[in-house]
């Protein structure tokens, strides 16, 4: 699906719009709106200024305060040669000058692989801080744990299809997710997992309760159909 | 273009230097530099346009990497991505790799073939000893010819007048045939756009992938020579090719007109050829 929305690979049926441009006819305009950080990625054997000098130009909306200031939360030197860098490193920089062309449309496909713990956290706190409303963040992760308080529309495709989307608003003001010793006395239940401190569970939320939403208790309740 | 150049000119820069060394090196071991004393009689000994025209051609064969290694990124997924993501358009990616690797390439080519040809004949001349007197040799600059570009793309005659003596050479007509000049610029350069085009539709090793191809594309035009020679010249025997040659016009035989009509005419489907095999390339 990302690759489509990209415009690196042409649909086998059927038709794609996106802003009023066909993705795969991959228009100047259009690729200069789309950034996608895939999950493997290479770059030239060249320092990060040289690779920002050279890419930077593309995109019009390049925020170099905005790079300078990420590279700093980062701890990312522009002399650095990029192959020269680990690989946490460089999901880091890709990560930044992503974030720095404030593209109307951000693409990530597993953007936390490769990133340490406090990398993580960094990338929360980032993405957070460089989003606008005006732009849209596309990500596609396994480690949904990672962006969890990132997000606020949850999207399952399955096979191809939407089997569920939701803005976690809604999500919270319907279902309440919590971790109980055993299920006795709990009515209700829609979903549940055994885990080493007893149950996780999905009911359904009373008012005015709220809880924060477990990504992954949620997507295996939806793949299994109890939600 | 510009994101290009900014990439790859330590690549750039290292092929020209390279491409110039060889250049040299090639040129240089070619030329004589001991002679015997009867070199000025035994006009087969001298370093003449053809000598630099063989050297020419098997140098030409760096330029002809040169536009078969183009769109470098397209060989690995990966790469292939970030590089169809650029925003730009299909046509700037096209004529960027195109103006950088024909063009600038071509262009470059030329100018250090020239250098190079220069540097090695002056060299050479200063060494030349002759072996009779351990001496340098005098006439040195009458053994190695001064290169210029007539030598390759002009046709040249020679006149000579025998005797009992031997035979002296006692004129020299340099003309142009524009069928021939052009006829052989023109396939030598669709040479290059083949390979430089047909890259495209090859993932990996696509420089390998597209000699090889022009040779089994050569193979099978050869077959079809014989197969048509079988045909309309039933004497042929075997592998045999009749390719009986014949006047059109005055100085245009058809064989030069059929080079001629090949250069002419494939670049103008091989470039869109390329061109719309990246438009429509995918992961």
């Amino acid at each position: 699906m990302l690759h489509l929305i990209s415009g690196l690979i042409q649909p086998k049926a059927g038709k794609i719009n996106v802003n009023g441009f066909v993705p795969f006819e991959r228009n100047p305009n259009y690729l200069a709106d789309v950034y996608m950080v895939p999950e493997e990625f290479a770059f030239p054997p060249i320092s990060i200024s040289t690779y920002v000098k050279a890419f930077s130009p593309l995109y019009p909306n390049f925020d170099h305060h905005k790079l300078h200031d990420i590279f700093k939360e980062f701890e990312l030197h522009p002399t650095s040669n990029l192959n020269k860098l680990s690989h946490g490193q460089r999901k880091k920089f890709l990560i930044a000058f992503a974030l720095s062309t404030n593209c109307k449309m951000l693409v990530f496909d597993e953007p936390t692989n490769g990133l340490d713990i406090p990398s993580k956290s960094q990338f929360r706190k980032i993405l957070v801080s460089s989003v606008t409303d005006e732009q849209l963040v596309i990500i596609s992760t396994h480690q949904v744990k990672d962006i969890d308080t990132v997000i606020d529309t949850v999207v399952v495709i399955e096979n191809g299809t939407i089997i569920y989307q939701e803005n976690t608003d809604e999500i919270a003001q319907k279902l309440y997710f919590d971790l109980v010793p055993s299920l006795a006395g709990i009515e209700n239940v829609l979903y549940h997992e055994q885990c080493t401190l007893g149950q996780r569970i999905i009911v359904p939320a009373s008012a005015g309760n709220e809880s924060s939403i477990d990504l992954e208790l949620l997507f295996n309740a939806i793949i299994n159909k109890t939600i | 273009m510009r994101s290009d150049l900014l990439i790859n000119y330590k690549k750039y820069c290292l092929a020209i230097l390279v491409t110039f060394i060889l250049g040299f090196v090639f040129l240089y071991g070619s030329m004589p530099r001991l002679i015997y004393g009867n070199e000025m009689e035994n006009r087969s000994i001298i370093f003449s346009s053809s000598r630099y025209m063989y050297i020419f051609l098997a140098s030409i064969a760096a330029l002809g990497a040169l536009a078969g290694s183009s769109f470098p990124d397209l060989g690995s997924k990966v790469k292939t991505s970030n590089y169809l993501l650029i925003p730009a358009s299909t046509f700037e990616k096209f004529s960027s790799q195109f103006f950088i690797r024909v063009i600038c390439g071509a262009a470059i080519f030329l100018v250090l073939f020239w250098i190079d040809a220069r540097l090695a004949r002056a060299i050479s001349v200063m060494q030349m000893v002759d072996i009779k007197t351990n001496l340098h040799y005098a006439n040195a600059e009458h053994i190695i010819d001064k290169f210029n570009y007539g030598m390759i793309f002009l046709y040249e005659k020679g006149i000579s007048y025998s005797s009992e003596t031997g035979s002296y050479p006692i004129e020299k007509i340099v003309y142009y045939k524009p069928i021939e000049t052009w006829g052989t610029s023109l396939f030598i350069v669709s040479i290059g756009l083949y390979l430089f085009s047909v890259r495209l539709f090859f993932k990996k090793l696509g420089l390998v992938k597209s000699i090889i191809s022009f040779v089994a594309l050569f193979f099978i035009l050869f077959l079809f020579m014989v197969l048509f020679s079988h045909i309309f010249y039933p004497r042929t025997v075997g592998f045999d090719m009749s390719l009986p040659t014949y006047t059109l016009q005055k100085g245009i035989n058809n064989v030069e007109l059929w080079l001629f009509l090949i250069g002419f005419v494939s670049p103008l489907f091989l470039l869109p050829l390329g061109y719309f095999k990246l438009k429509e390339k995918q992961l």
